[in-house]
């Protein structure tokens, strides 16, 4: 763990919930047994569904939800327990930007109020922190700057919402983005420029990204590298151009379907159509996707399949698969 | 507009908001009709009038908005001139919604086997007991849910379920027209496809007429016959959705739509967002309401407002599209 490449690591991540089910309180897992690299500069894409642990697993890189079980690692560094002091180090290296940026802004700051503080706190002593608010703002297109900077949040579109929730992230002088759903409360027209920003500024301080998100083809094009995630657990690991020839597990490839409008109708009678939670229960067997698995066998609700390694870049946790790669290899 | 056969017809509809900052027109002259069996997807971007427009369809307007001019009828039927009490049994009976979430259409604290018994209590009094729960059953099977779910709360079903549900719901007495407002962006993709081919499903069987609101094109093309755009209150492209997404030419708010968003199939493909802010309904700019945005713009659409004129199988409002073809036109 932790070569020299990667900027960030994690080891066998184990993220535990507490949760109430009718009288009883149950232990889940949303996040299971994930390890996983990003290289410096790197766009990782986490794609899955509502309930696929996308979400706590970011937040858990984050360092905003307590990791159970496995280690984390920035630069070589354990930073899987940290105190609260060493916590805001790691906070100033590695900050998360959400889905709903209206409720991650103070509503009666201006922007200026709400992005001086950071900047003031981190800045270097030669940086005169007004002139580097300046610099932020043109850096993410929130122009006239003038103008912007006496607006409060309620004043400003969704995607100047964004941008500013950007900008606040980017005071820290950060190495790592944590983006959670960061364009899917937003129009269309206006998402696809936060998308284009976020590969700007990867190229300008050479940050990692790490992009969370349910919406296949856009994690395609951002990423260059996709963890397909369900049940808490990691199903396929591929490169973004990979993953749309070659993807291998069900389903990646259902969603992949789903994304294209294409492929046979989707229609089944199931009773339940989405990821429930037994599957992040402890006690469960086999493998997550299982009961929603169009090629389930019995081994799959008896053994959970662990990841087997196709080529360089490309794992697969799929009975199926390893199968007709243990048959094609004879 | 106004054909005879049609399901539903709009006329001129304009629908205006009363805010503090003053008068928004949300629906702006906008003239549409639905045939028997079609589905209509209308699409375009917050605050272009979409939702405004299924509201206005239903008559459901909120109280500070209202039809200012223009007729909506369902199968020639004026459900503005309509009393309270003739619109409470025409709706559900002949023209029904579906919600983006089905939460807004089931009542958390009644089963959901109780809502659909109501449903029958108060349109079909005369039904038996027997006959109401086979009809329910019947309703049930078209959209997969097993009977047992009757006992249910909304609550305790997932959201592809309860949307089912409100589905079920909707087509109980067999109406000639259901609105669909975002039916399905709340769901995951997989699900959202499920339910996609679900109203498919049994909209061929029923062959109901759907007006379907949507931002996402891709998806509506999927699921319409026919693809309405709007921008700023007004319909600025219609046509067949069969070629739709390869169509020729499309209108340049369309064209950046279509730009906006990642494709799975296109390598070397770079999304390019739309450039300047979505437009003010309160104060709308002369000319065409997409000119400030528009790398197409000249000075006849800054001076006025184009309107609807066929071009090849489609519709478009646009002075650019119609000085190309009237150019080709000439030589």
């Amino acid at each position: 763990m932790g070569e020299r490449k990667d900027l960030l690591s994690a080891d066998n991540l184990v993220v535990r919930f507490r949760q109430a089910q009718g009288f009883r309180r149950a232990v889940i897992y949303p996040v299971n047994q994930v390890s996983l690299t990003i290289a410096r500069n790197e766009v990782l894409g986490i794609v899955g569904e509502s309930g696929s642990g996308k979400t706590t697993l970011g937040r858990a890189l984050a360092g905003m939800v307590p990791i159970a079980q496995g280690s984390l690692w920035l630069k070589g560094r354990n930073v899987t327990e940290l105190n609260r002091k060493r916590l805001r180090e790691y906070w100033a290296e590695v900050q998360m930007i959400f889905q709903d940026v209206y409720n991650s802004l103070n509503p009666v700051y201006t922007v200026e109020q709400q992005l001086l503080f950071p900047i003031q706190h981190h800045a270097l002593p030669n940086v005169e922190p007004d002139q580097e608010l300046e610099r932020l703002l043109h850096l993410t297109g929130l122009t006239p700057a003038a103008a912007v900077r006496t607006r409060l949040p309620h004043e400003l579109s969704g995607g100047q919402r964004q941008r500013v929730a950007i900008v606040r992230a980017l005071a820290s002088g950060p190495e790592l983005l944590v983006a959670d759903e960061p364009v899917s409360m937003l129009d269309v027209s206006l998402g696809a420029d936060i998308l284009q920003l976020l590969l700007d500024l990867r190229a300008e301080f050479g940050l990692s990204i790490v992009y969370i998100t349910h919406d296949l083809p856009s994690a395609v094009y951002l990423c260059d590298r996709i963890l397909v995630m369900y049940g808490g657990r990691i199903v396929e690991s591929v490169s973004a151009d990979n993953l749309v020839k070659h993807s291998q597990h069900p389903y990646t490839q259902r969603l992949l379907a789903a994304a294209r409008f294409e492929g046979p109708e989707e229609s089944s009678a199931r009773s339940s159509d989405s990821v429930t939670s037994s599957v992040l229960l402890e006690s469960h067997r086999g493998c997550p996707y299982a009961e929603r698995c169009p090629i389930v066998s019995e081994i799959c609700t008896q053994t959970r399949p662990e990841l087997v390694q196709i080529n360089s870049d490309h794992t697969v946790a799929c009975h199926a698969v390893s199968t007709s790669l243990e048959e094609r290899n004879g | 507009m106004s054909d005879d056969t049609a399901i539903l017809t709009v006329d001129h509809a304009t629908v205006v908001y009363g805010s503090e900052a003053g008068l928004a027109q949300a629906v702006n002259d906008v003239s549409l009709a639905v045939a028997p069996g079609h589905i209509l997807g209308v699409v375009g971007e917050s605050g272009c009038g979409k939702s405004t427009l299924a509201q206005a369809i239903m008559r459901l307007l909120s109280p500070n908005a209202a039809l200012v001019e223009g007729r909506i009828a369902v199968r020639g039927r004026d459900m503005y001139r309509m009393s309270e009490n003739e619109l409470r049994m025409f709706r559900w009976k002949h023209v029904s919604m579906v919600f983006q979430s089905a939460l807004v259409t089931l009542n958390p604290v009644i089963p959901v086997g109780k809502q659909f018994q109501e449903i029958f209590q108060i349109h079909e009094p005369t039904m038996s007991q027997v006959q109401v729960r086979k009809r329910i059953e019947e309703l049930l099977s078209l959209v997969r849910i097993h009977p047992q779910n009757l006992s249910n709360y909304a609550h305790e079903l997932s959201g592809g379920m309860r949307q089912r549900i409100a589905i079920a719901m909707a087509i109980a007495l067999d109406p000639v027209l259901v609105v669909m407002d975002e039916p399905t962006t709340a769901l995951d993709a997989v699900v959202q496809r499920e339910i996609l081919d679900e109203i498919r499903r049994i909209q061929e069987i029923k062959r109901f007429a759907v007006v379907f609101i949507s931002h996402d094109l891709r998806l509506v093309s999927y699921i319409s016959t026919e693809i309405a755009v709007m921008y700023a209150g007004k319909i600025v492209e219609v046509g067949s959705a069969h070629h739709f997404m390869a169509a020729a030419h499309h209108h340049p708010y369309t064209q950046g739509l279509l730009d906006s968003v990642p494709k799975l199939s296109g390598e070397g493909f770079t999304i390019r967002a739309i450039p300047g802010s979505p437009p003010d309904l309160v104060h709308p700019v002369r000319g065409c309401a997409f000119h400030p945005r528009c790398s197409a713009a000249y000075d006849a659409c800054l001076a006025a407002s184009p309107i609807l004129r066929s071009v090849g199988s489609s519709k478009f409002a646009c002075f650019d599209i119609e000085r190309r073809e009237n150019e080709k036109a000439h030589g």
